[in-house]
């Protein structure tokens, strides 16, 4: 189904909106619907009844996880993914809230390529780390994560300075 | 095989335990609240595989959480072997032991594996050590779920990058006296690390006992989160000592003993009456005024809580008859001590 607004990108947020008992639906795309203030999920949603009460419109996204059909809000009620793969799916929503629970975005601890036998005294530090996967990102023209670690790697070397 | 707290520990007077928990899920299986139960004895499957075909296999056992008495569930809750939640919920949920109680591995809780491992006194180096021991083995047969940006992917986001959770349970019976807890622990919250009372309930807990953690796991490596909770373990060693040393000593020597002779004399105790008292058994030994081993302190507070004191009769008990087989079984194993 294409955006009801721009009529160019597939819509992938529905949303329902009641005033004075008459209801509308929209379907949107995720630019359409973030620049007419739709985009507003949240970990942290009113309940259904101040919902209702200030009129709030239902917003219900139709993307699922194609691997446990999970949409966006089960994981907001649940508060827990449905797989690893609705990390990448849901990527652009999860993110905002990852950042507010740990304060960054890009990891630095062990990964499974790791053994025990590797020498474990020898831990590169973050900022090796990330220059190594700034380079990656850029090579892989994934802009959107390169700006994403330019940004830890600032805060960092911000610390280090202090 | 005894069980991990008799074993000897750096400060573990002070620091009853140290725990490592890493949480991990397999590659290819939703996690456990989307998981069918077909999914969830696959996963049991392939962890149990991987760990009683490796050199591991002796030192451990197998525990179908689903088969088991709900008193011996509650037991392994009181012994911090499980969650509280792992043991109400117990549908296609396994827990792989070792032996002396030191590593369990609970498989479906909120991740597929939580690998956690208990040491005594101020020892997380040699947990961690021991988890990624345990982590690879398995990982050998099986790819755990791994992005390259959000490290290992876990239920919960709170979890996300290195699934790491490390922990000291510290006793800070001193510094809770003098009143200055609640600003040490708004200082240190700062540092992301949580704070909170363990044995006994609310936040101040009759046990005079804390538990630290790290909080952030995610763009954070192991070792630096580790060395945040080591260093902040120190100075509330430091801090709880020196608070020590302004108190009175004939009046701390009196709470000392008041307690020793309850304990050794009473017939009827609760769990919350022996957390107190306990507690100030723990700051005797630790202070030189009494000789009772500290591994023995901790199997009074492990094993006689409302299930495990239960244990032996298989049945749930009224709590009259408890306190008196807590009273008893305290009785038994200090009546050596003066």
């Amino acid at each position: 189904m294409l955006c009801e607004n721009c009529k160019k990108n597939n819509a992938t947020t529905h949303i329902k909106k009641t005033v004075n008992g008459v209801t509308n639906e929209y379907f949107l795309c995720p630019e359409c619907a973030a620049k007419l203030g739709f985009n507003n999920f949240n970990f942290f949603k009113l309940d259904s009844f101040w919902n209702d009460f200030l009129g709030e419109p239902e917003i219900e996204s139709l993307k699922r996880c194609e691997t446990c059909n999970s949409s966006f809000e089960d994981i907001v009620n649940n508060g827990k993914m449905g797989c690893a793969d609705c990390y990448s799916t849901f990527k652009e929503e999860i993110l905002p809230t990852i950042k507010k629970i740990h304060g960054k975005t890009i990891h630095t601890g062990m990964t499974p390529s790791y053994t025990t036998e590797h020498d474990t005294e020898k831990e590169e530090n973050n900022i090796e780390i990330l220059e190594k996967k700034l380079k990656e990102a850029i090579k892989n023209e994934e802009f959107e994560k390169a700006a994403e670690i330019r940004d830890e790697l600032k805060e960092l070397r911000g610390q280090e300075n202090e | 095989m005894s069980k991990w707290y008799f074993n000897e520990g750096k400060n573990n007077d002070l620091v009853f335990s140290s725990r490592i928990r890493i949480a991990r899920n397999l590659k290819g299986f939703p996690f456990p609240n989307k998981m069918t139960d077909e999914h969830k004895y696959s996963v049991i499957q392939i962890v149990s595989d991987a760990i009683f075909k490796s050199d591991l296999k002796d030192e451990y056992g197998f525990i179908d959480i689903d088969k088991i008495s709900e008193i011996e569930a509650y037991s392994l809750v009181e012994r911090h072997l499980i969650s509280p939640e792992f043991a109400s919920n117990t549908k296609g949920k396994a827990l792989i032991l070792k032996k002396d109680e030191s590593v369990s591995i609970m498989i479906n809780e909120e991740d597929h594996l939580r690998i956690q491992v208990l040491n005594s006194g101020l020892s997380l180096e040699k947990a961690f050590e021991e988890a990624v021991k345990v982590e690879r083995i398995i990982s050998a047969k099986s790819e755990f779920a791994y992005d390259e940006q959000l490290g290992y992917l876990t239920g919960c986001p709170t979890n996300l990058g290195t699934g790491l959770r490390a922990s000291i349970m510290i006793h800070l019976p001193a510094l809770e006296k003098l009143g200055v807890l609640d600003r040490i622990f708004n200082n240190i919250s700062k540092m992301g690390v949580a704070i909170r009372g363990t044995f006994g309930e609310g936040s101040k807990p009759k046990s005079s006992m804390y538990q630290i953690s790290n909080q952030v796991t995610l763009g954070i490596s192991e070792n630096k989160a580790i060395e945040i909770i080591n260093s902040i373990s120190n100075q509330l060693i430091v801090k709880e000592k020196e608070a020590r040393d302004a108190f009175d000593r004939f009046c701390l020597e009196d709470d000392v003993f008041r307690a020793l002779g309850t304990l050794k004399f009473a017939r009827k105790m609760s769990t919350e009456e022996m957390f107190k008292l306990i507690s100030n058994i723990r700051m005797g030994v630790s202070m030189g005024i009494l000789n009772v081993p500290i591994p023995v302190i901790n199997e009074l507070i492990l094993e006689t809580g409302k299930a495990g004191i239960c244990l032996s009769d298989n049945e749930i008990l009224e709590s009259d008859i408890r306190d008196n087989k807590r009273a008893n079984y305290i009785r038994d194993r200090l009546s050596q001590y003066n």
